[in-house]
């Protein structure tokens, strides 16, 4: 975060144009920044790699660490989708809903989300070019979107000045907290901050049970305005980028203690560092990867349905109940009521009764497949010519 | 109120000295790690990938022959045994193992085209260009082993002088008689020195000859006028015929299902055949980029292999319509007719060697 914020100051300086995003690529080396016409890529030292001009004048960049995959919205509501290993353009959607300036990755499945200004929520994967989700959450523009790291908690803030939270496995919103946000992010332990004008608030989940309820806030010297704060992963810090720089306080729980070798180490040698860079690429995830539930992936598909049994066996099936019935030893009656004929009679009425549910099951099957020919022979002549076709005689 | 704040000092979190290892820590969180279960399914593809890149299906040359190998034999009672013939008449007994030559067998003028072992791998029938039948001692599998002196070669136990130039002989897999083809198909016996019978359907050349795994008796040609031919010895002519839009170069028979055969063809695929139902073929198996000129099944019937014009071999499944396997290496040329491809699967080790 403080190299982010210090790269972008020196770009700046150097650029002296617009710069609405940057985002680091796979590691501190490479940073892609949205400038005024396009969006440039920059090594640590401020050379300029690569311009992509292919993505026009983009408002917010996103990297997705996995897929190795840039996505950019640009100011006439194009999605694209890059990678950044070879350059090859993965996809191009246009979003059809107008321009749109918040956009963050669900770091769970890889899915973009997008804020539009009619209020909807869409989520885009690079494999289809029509949205995953189209949701309406707020009534007026969505002003910032933030993901839970565990991917079930999203957060959204509409200009109506209200903050909802919603679960992404029912799609419905668990609470709606007042107060508009500019801009809001989610820490690694689950706390939530929102920024607007001058004045950051951090909200937390503090009983566990996804009520989340405010637990810090912070303002800075009136006249700030802050445009986004981001929370510094395995650290207690809030970075919040305004109106003259940026600043950074204290949030206590927010970040990770632990934090694990193979995955991000920030106490990472150069050596390390370029050999973890080759395993990551190893391990590259294709674009078909991005997918709502990514647990689907390694899972065999499910069995057909089970098949109808055929008529010899159904007919095997019935003998059998009727064999069972016939076995039965009728219990001796006394005197004068205990007659072979009377015996005969109610061995006949058990083994009707045991065939019915056999018959009833065919005779439903046969009107149903009767139906379904009759709907066929309906759907056969258009309905302009139905009244010249022959009565049924019934 | 006492606050904590995560502070991490770089003396405890690395090493001390520059000779030590670096410190690891673990946390098996998975929100760490998103999309684990696809990075996973990526890592086990890449490793099978990888396992397939650096596998090594060659296992070595054989080296001794002056002139291409036209054809090859293995011994159905010792495996380590393999029989070839070349273009200039030369025959030799490999031992595989070792890859060194066991035994030479000279006599032949001009090249040999066929090479077959009798049933108790005791004798070994070989025809050429040149008009002749041979009949060859095949030293026993102990002796050899035992024997390092060098080369030692062997005298044919009879010649038979036929009319005209053979192209395949095979012998019956259950009995002591054994079919050569050329201008038609003749079926000899060991001890007579004129065949026994002989078939004719046509003026045309046949090619190769195989006898049938299971029933003694029938007996597979392909022909030159784009026939395949079924025999049966019982019977004083030929039994079925299919005529093919393209040349037959091979058959063969599947020996753990022997009603089926696979016909290696010159339109780059080949046709496998119920032979009690010839109207359609079974499979057809492509892959091949140019004519497929030999074909050999793995003795449990489930492959099958082919060398092709095209410099490759592949491997096919009985019942597949593509290759599972292609090989292939700078040394291997275009012999027209003069490279066959020999394999060997034991317990799904695949040992592979090829002649050029």
């Amino acid at each position: 975060m403080d190299e982010l914020v210090y790269s972008v100051e020196k770009l700046n300086t150097e650029v002296r144009e617009t710069v609405r995003d940057v985002v680091f690529l796979h590691n501190e080396l490479f940073f892609a920044a949205a400038q005024k016409k396009y969006p440039y890529i920059y090594n640590r030292d401020g050379t300029e790699l690569h311009c992509l001009k292919e993505h026009g004048a983009v408002l917010k960049l996103q990297f997705l660490r996995n897929h190795f995959l840039l996505a950019s919205i640009n100011k006439s509501g194009h999605l694209h989708y890059q990678d950044v290993t070879m350059g090859e353009m993965v996809g191009n959607f246009r979003t059809g809903l107008g321009r749109s300036d918040v956009m963050q990755v669900n770091p769970f499945n890889g899915v973009i989300a997008l804020g539009h200004s009619s209020g909807t929520v869409s989520m885009w994967k690079p494999t289809t070019s029509a949205p995953l989700i189209k949701m309406l959450s707020h009534q007026g523009p969505i002003s910032a979107l933030a993901f839970h790291p565990n991917g079930h908690l999203m957060a959204t803030s509409g200009k109506e000045r209200k903050i909802k939270i919603w679960d992404l496995r029912k799609f419905e919103v668990l609470q709606t907290l007042p107060g508009h946000a500019k801009t809001l992010d989610f820490s690694q332990k689950g706390l939530l901050a929102s920024g607007t004008g001058s004045f950051v608030q951090i909200f937390g989940d503090l009983s566990g049970s996804q009520n989340y309820s405010r637990y810090m806030g912070h303002s800075m010297a009136k006249g700030y305005q802050i445009g986004e704060v981001l929370f510094r992963p395995y650290e207690d810090v809030l970075g919040i980028g305004h109106s003259t720089g940026w600043s950074s306080i204290l949030i206590p729980g927010s970040g990770e203690p632990n934090f694990d070798s193979w995955v991000a180490n920030p106490f990472e040698t150069s050596k390390q560092r370029r050999e973890k860079e080759v395993r990551t690429l190893l391990d590259k995830l294709p674009p078909e990867t991005i997918m709502l539930d990514p647990s689907k992936i390694g899972t065999v598909r499910q069995a057909r349905k089970k098949e109808k049994p055929t008529k010899e066996e159904r007919e095997a099936e019935m003998e059998a109940a009727v064999e069972d019935v016939k076995s039965i030893t009728m219990k001796k009656k006394t005197k004068g009521r205990n007659k072979p004929s009377k015996k005969a009679k109610k061995k006949q009425e058990l083994v009707v009764k045991a065939k019915r549910p056999f018959l009833e099951q065919q005779m439903k099957e046969q009107a149903l497949s009767k139906k379904k020919q009759k709907t066929r022979e309906d759907v056969e002549l258009p309905s302009s010519l139905q009244r010249f076709a022959r009565k049924k005689t019934t | 109120m006492k606050v904590k704040v995560i502070s991490r000092s770089t003396d405890e979190f690395t090493r001390e000295r520059s000779q030590d290892l670096q410190r690891v820590y673990h946390n098996y969180d998975p929100t760490l790690r998103p999309q684990e279960k696809a990075v996973e399914y990526v890592r086990a593809l890449n490793a099978a990938k990888l396992e397939k890149i650096f596998a090594r299906p060659f296992i070595g040359a054989m080296d001794g022959h002056t002139d291409g190998v036209s054809c090859m034999a293995k011994n159905p009672n010792y495996l380590k045994g393999l029989f070839s013939g070349s273009m200039d008449g030369d025959i030799r007994l490999w031992d595989i193992a070792n890859r060194k030559t066991v035994c030479q067998y000279p006599g032949h003028q001009g090249a040999v085209r066929g090479l077959t072992v009798s049933t108790d791998g005791r004798i070994l029938v070989s025809c050429g260009t040149d008009s002749t039948v041979r009949l060859w001692n095949v030293p026993v599998a102990t002796l050899t082993e035992s024997d390092d002196s060098s080369d030692n070669s062997a005298e044919p136990l009879a010649v038979y002088v036929w009319k005209n130039a053979f192209w395949a002989v095979d012998h019956q897999w259950d009995g002591d008689l054994f079919a050569t083809s050329g201008a038609q198909v003749d079926i000899w016996n060991h001890n007579r020195s004129q065949p026994v019978n002989s078939f004719q359907w046509g003026t045309e050349t046949v090619i190769s000859v195989k006898f049938n795994p299971g029933e003694p008796n029938v007996l597979a040609t392909t022909a030159s006028d784009r026939s395949i031919v079924l025999y049966d010895l019982r019977m004083s002519s030929p039994a079925r015929k299919v005529i093919m839009r393209t040349k037959c170069n091979s058959i063969s028979w599947n020996p753990m299902e022997p009603m089926n055969f696979t016909a290696a063809n010159e339109d780059c695929s080949c046709y496998s055949y119920d032979a009690r139902k010839l109207d359609e073929a079974k499979y057809v198996h492509m892959g091949h980029e140019s004519a497929v000129m030999d074909i050999d099944y793995s003795p449990t019937g489930r492959e099958f292999v082919t060398g092709s014009y095209d410099r490759t071999i592949r491997i096919f499944q009985y019942n597949g319509g593509r290759s599972r396997e292609i090989y292939h290496t700078k040394r291997m040329q275009r012999f027209l007719h003069s490279l066959v491809y020999f394999i060997y699967l034991i317990s799904s080790v695949l040992i592979e060697t090829w002649f050029l």
